[in-house]
């Protein structure tokens, strides 16, 4: 190739990089590549994701045979218990969870409001789908005012189709598993939301109240528990 | 040069294809002890506008190995589409997600590779003799 036609390819290549940095520059700001929030629906791409490959079953998160039970008794619009969801709640699942230290139980009340009942009755039914909690992250990550009526049959279906379960039946079943639930708070003497027992799994569980929604509050407290 | 061009993105469509598997199939990808593969395939930046980055992956190298057939023009603008992209996401890994992918930056050093032999290649070839034969 010639001196010249080899400095014509050399300019021609440098406006194609010129381009391919373009390019990439507006796909990632018009995208909105790592935003918080993503163009789908506004929910943050990690509630959708966090959970994969965590094994799931009906209320419970976590390897059946992990050494300690914690259970974590909530109301969907409670404002403490997002905060958990957002604060504590990602720091145990890396650390504790995924490892197969720690399985996690969530018990959903209802005493806020009718929005707490007709959140918990669809989380209850995607349980029986191994999904609540996918579907728990992403009513947390869209929590409206509490009892404004945000929890419409549009903002449900919405949230189930996101967490994977267009179909969740709330009916009988879901009710009779809100109902265990408040039988256990009443038996746990739960007062406030969020609230938790912890313990070795399958023996007894005692009251956890920990000193703020921080991870810092609860890791001392597994870490106990882990070595009994 | 052709030739390793091809190789290696056959080596990007096949790491592309593997997270797009560990995607959809709901599992854990292997990762090596200095790795945080999951952290790095969960965070805000494993997606673009609701399209996961292994796809991405999986149509980049596709086209990049597809482009290897027409004029070395579009071979070099894609070679250097998929480094740019690489590079925004080693960026992120490093300094937003604080975590590295082991498979992330394996693709990362393909598209690099490629971007410089398709460099090398554009600026070598005949002009009446750019496309793969």
């Amino acid at each position: 190739m010639s001196l010249m036609r080899q400095s014509s390819m050399a300019i021609r290549l440098a406006v194609l990089a010129a381009v391919a940095v373009v390019i990439v520059l507006l796909v990632v700001l018009l995208a909105g590549g790592g935003s918080d929030k993503s163009a789908d629906n506004g929910k943050p791409a990690a509630s959708k994701s966090a959970l994969r490959g965590v094994p799931q079953s009906g209320i419970s998160l976590g390897a059946a045979d992990a050494p300690v039970t914690m259970v974590e008794f909530a109301d969907l619009q409670c404002p403490f218990c997002a905060e958990y969801h957002r604060n504590v709640f990602p720091t145990l699942l890396k650390s504790y969870v995924r490892t197969g230290k720690v399985r996690l139980e969530l018990r959903l009340l209802r005493f806020l409001g009718p929005d707490s009942d007709r959140l918990a009755r669809v989380a209850a039914a995607a349980s029986k789908q191994d999904r609540m909690w996918q579907f728990v992250g992403l009513a947390y990550d869209r929590q409206g005012a509490e009892n404004s009526g945000y929890a419409t049959d549009d903002f449900i279906n919405s949230l189930a189709a996101d967490a994977g379960v267009p179909k969740a039946d709330a009916g009988a079943a879901a009710e009779r598993l809100i109902r265990e639930g408040e039988q256990a708070a009443r038996a746990a003497k739960v007062q406030s939301t969020p609230s938790f027992l912890i313990g070795p799994t399958g023996g007894a569980l005692h009251h956890f109240q920990p000193s703020d929604l921080q991870p810092d509050a609860f890791i001392p407290e597994i870490e106990k528990e882990l070595r009994q | 040069m052709r030739r390793a061009i091809a190789g290696l993105a056959l080596l990007g469509l096949a790491i592309s294809a593997y997270l797009t598997y560990v995607h959809y199939a709901d599992v854990q990808p292997f990762c090596t002890g200095i790795s945080d593969c999951e952290r790095v395939q969960t965070s805000d930046y494993a997606e673009l506008a609701g399209i996961p980055v292994a796809v991405l992956g999986l149509v980049g190298y596709a086209a990049l190995l597809a482009s290897l057939w027409t004029r070395v023009e579009v071979t070099v603008l894609l070679a250097y589409l998929a480094a740019g992209f690489s590079g925004y996401l080693t960026w992120a890994e490093l300094f937003k997600i604080d975590a590295i992918c082991q498979w992330c930056v394996a693709s990362a050093l393909t598209s690099v590779a490629i971007a410089v032999l398709a460099t090398l290649l554009a600026l070598r070839a005949p002009s009446h003799h750019r496309a793969l034969g």
